[in-house]
């Protein structure tokens, strides 16, 4: 069954090692104020730039670190308090982003997959824990082969097939993707793809996938959130998004990975202007204000999410800058 | 003129419980200087594989069973240990797949900058947090400058990314740079800002690139020459445009085929059956001919060779005769 994931001004805060000549610490709000909700059985694809804090808010909504505010709801109950987290532990799985650290080097497959099943008492016996492995592994485009090998003799796309299927294992009722699609072939990803939408259907799960791939974005998502600095800068139904981006910075993301048009272009390669932000910075205002190309005055103030269309978007000046249609 | 690589016939083999797996298979491929060159193929074909036999760099279970590595004339593989360590990282700079794995988890990111600095270029300890500043800044990592006293896990993925080939590409000035899947963890617009910066280093100092990628966009903006892998085969070559526009291989067709852009949106996509992994080490004929929807007879039994064909090569007994469309491939929907 799945559950609806509602997410409440939701940060977390890293108090990281300063500079040793100044001595200060600096605070990286790596997740800032951030709410979303994903209805049941939908999926919500979030994209945004390197190190703008998404794999610390599928960490954080899948309990690895502990939110600094906020809360986050699977169907009614909040799991982001200390004492909730256990029980519900196994309603919200993730993918995490590196398959390779997240398998233990030196046990076989075979352990990987039914670790969590002896761990959640899943499947009578050895020999049914075991099917139910091979049959997760054929489900994911991988054979029964793979269960004695070890993680370390196989290539990115195999292993990000094997920790799909260790997610799938205990049956969830959320599942988290953190960028499940990246650093495999074309042919992969087009089978990893289909692989969610056809299990995201039969165990009618809530996804949310985390990608920079915009194309991929479209392609599996019901609805787009985009994220810039902790903050979540637009949000909407993905064609809306996708069609009329609002927020200077989906509209860079947008035209630079637009999939019309053909490939070999090498003029047509966009340049993003501007250096790429930081987490620790304090930007005053807009935090997209330094590569913003429509910055005014009022964006010295930080611009919350406002409508716009049947999308949000956190911009000042968006009647000024207007919608791509 | 000479080849800056030039990579002849090499088969890599890799033990794995008692048995030897062919990795890859007699491929043979040239780099010329200031050339960009994109590897793309099905994840396990081999690419990594390539080059890190060319640097030397495997892991103890793989073994390097023939070929010849010429890199500005001298063959790598039976120059010696001291030969390759002046290489790597100095002539031929590495951006390796897993930047996380390249990184020491217990060493502060500063030091590890220095280190690799100094090792490339006898960096002057006393100009090196300048340099250090200039390098970031040329990745577009400028902000993270105030906490280079952090540890590897406390920067994201793409941010090691940028700070690696930052090293490899800009720091060290190398002749010729192995770049495996530089962008595709970053989002679109660093990848964009990191696209261009190999370009400009092509441009403004002759550097030669191999770019490894499943990201088929930046392949078709960077490169000049594209080789297609398939199952440790070099399945055909060509100009990029050749390869994108006029693509000749079947599993080159079904490749350009998997791109998500060009289909309807929450719908299951075309894909190709059937999985690399199960062939059989002694195999015959094609490598993909039991996931291909034209092969005939011939190519069961006999390896196609890579032939010339306008604009490049292709390994394929079919072309020119069989000319199939990408939908003509097996679809498994
Ligand atoms: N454990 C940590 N301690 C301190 N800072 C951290 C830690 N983990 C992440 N950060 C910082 O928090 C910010 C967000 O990191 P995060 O890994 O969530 O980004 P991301 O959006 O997933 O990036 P990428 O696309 O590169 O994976 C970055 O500036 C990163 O350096
Ligand atoms: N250390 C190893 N031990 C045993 N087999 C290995 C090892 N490394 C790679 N292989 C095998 O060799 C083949 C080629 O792997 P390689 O990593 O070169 O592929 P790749 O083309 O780079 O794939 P990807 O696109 O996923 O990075 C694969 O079948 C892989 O399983
Ligand atoms: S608020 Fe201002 S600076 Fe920020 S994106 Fe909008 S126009 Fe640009
Ligand atoms: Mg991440
Ligand atoms: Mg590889």
């Amino acid at each position: 069954m799945s559950q609806r994931l509602r997410v409440e001004g939701l940060s977390k805060t890293f108090h990281g090692r300063g500079s040793w000549r100044t001595g200060r610490t600096a605070a990286v709000h790596a997740v800032d104020d951030v709410s979303l909700t994903i209805e049941p059985g939908q999926t919500l694809a979030l994209v945004g730039e390197s190190g703008c804090g998404k794999s610390t808010l599928v960490r954080t909504i899948a309990g690895i670190y502990q939110a600094s505010a906020g809360h986050i709801f699977v169907g009614d109950t909040d799991i982001s308090q200390r004492r909730a987290l256990r029980r519900h532990r196994r309603a919200v799985q993730l993918v995490p982003q590196n398959p390779l650290s997240s398998l233990n080097r030196s046990r076989s497959i075979r352990h990987a997959l039914t670790q969590p099943l002896r761990v959640h008492r899943i499947g009578a016996d050895t020999a049914e824990q075991e099917r139910r492995a091979a049959t997760l592994l054929e489900r994911v485009g991988l054979s029964a082969d793979y269960l004695p090998r070890l993680p370390v003799g196989m290539s990115v796309g195999e292993l990000q097939r094997v920790v799909v299927a260790r997610a799938l294992a205990i049956e969830p009722s959320v599942l988290l993707l953190d960028e499940p699609t990246s650093s495999v072939d074309l042919t992969t990803k087009a089978r990893i793809m289909n692989l969610l939408l056809d299990v995201q259907r039969s165990f009618d799960l809530t996804c949310m996938i985390i990608t920079h791939e915009i194309d991929i974005a479209r392609h599996l998502s019901h609805r787009m959130a985009v994220m810039y600095l902790g903050r979540i800068v637009e949000y909407g139904p993905t064609e809306e998004v996708f069609n009329r981006p609002r927020h200077p910075y989906t509209r860079m993301l947008v035209a630079s990975a637009s999939a019309s048009g053909p490939l070999v272009n090498a003029d047509a390669a966009p340049v993003p202007v501007g250096e790429v932000p930081r987490a620790a910075s304090q930007v005053d205002g807009c935090a997209f204000r330094p590569r913003c190309p429509h910055t005014a005055d009022v964006c010295g103030s930080v611009p919350l999410l406002r409508p716009a269309g049947t999308s949000q978007a956190a911009c000042h000046r968006l009647d000024e800058i207007g919608a791509d249609s | 003129m000479e080849p800056l690589l030039e990579v002849d016939s090499l088969r890599t083999t890799y033990r794995r419980q008692g048995r030897t797996r062919t990795a890859v298979r007699d491929a043979s491929f040239v780099v010329h200087a200031g050339e960009v060159v994109g590897i793309v193929g099905e994840s396990g074909s081999g690419k990594s594989t390539a080059l890190m036999s060319v640097l030397g760099l495997l892991p103890p279970n793989a073994e390097v069973v023939s070929g010849r590595l010429l890199f500005d004339g001298v063959d790598l593989r039976t120059a010696g240990e001291a030969v390759l360590r002046s290489v790597r990282g100095r002539e031929i700079g590495l951006v390796p797949q897993r930047p996380m794995t390249s990184l020491s988890p217990v060493t502060r990111v500063r030091r590890q900058i220095r280190r690799l600095l100094r090792h490339h270029r006898s960096e002057d300890p006393a100009r090196s947090d300048a340099t250090i500043a200039d390098l970031l800044h040329r990745v577009g990592l400028g902000g993270v400058t105030g906490r280079l006293d952090n540890y590897p896990h406390q920067f994201s993925g793409g941010q090691l990314q940028r700070l690696l080939i930052a090293i490899a590409a800009v720091g060290a000035r190398p002749r010729l740079l192995f770049a495996d899947e530089p962008t595709t963890t970053l989002d679109p617009t660093v990848a964009a800002q990191i696209l261009r910066l190999l370009r400009d280093l092509r441009d403004e100092l002759g550097l030669a690139i191999v770019f490894v990628s499943h990201d088929l966009r930046s392949v078709a903006q960077l490169c000049d020459r594209v080789y297609v892998m398939y199952a440790g085969d070099i399945v055909e070559e060509g100009d990029v445009r050749s390869i994108f526009d006029e693509p000749r291989h079947p599993y080159t067709r079904a490749l350009l085929d998997s791109i998500p852009g060009r289909h309807t949106p929450l719908e299951p996509m075309p894909v190709l059956a059937g999985s690399v992994s199960s062939l059989p080490e002694d195999r015959r004929g094609c490598s993909f001919a039991p996931r291909c929807a034209i092969a005939v007879e011939v190519c069961h039994e006999n390896t196609p060779e890579l032939l010339p064909a306008a604009g490049g090569q292709v390994a394929c007994h079919r072309y020119p005769a069989g000319g199939g469309t990408p939908s003509d491939l097996g679809e498994d929907r």
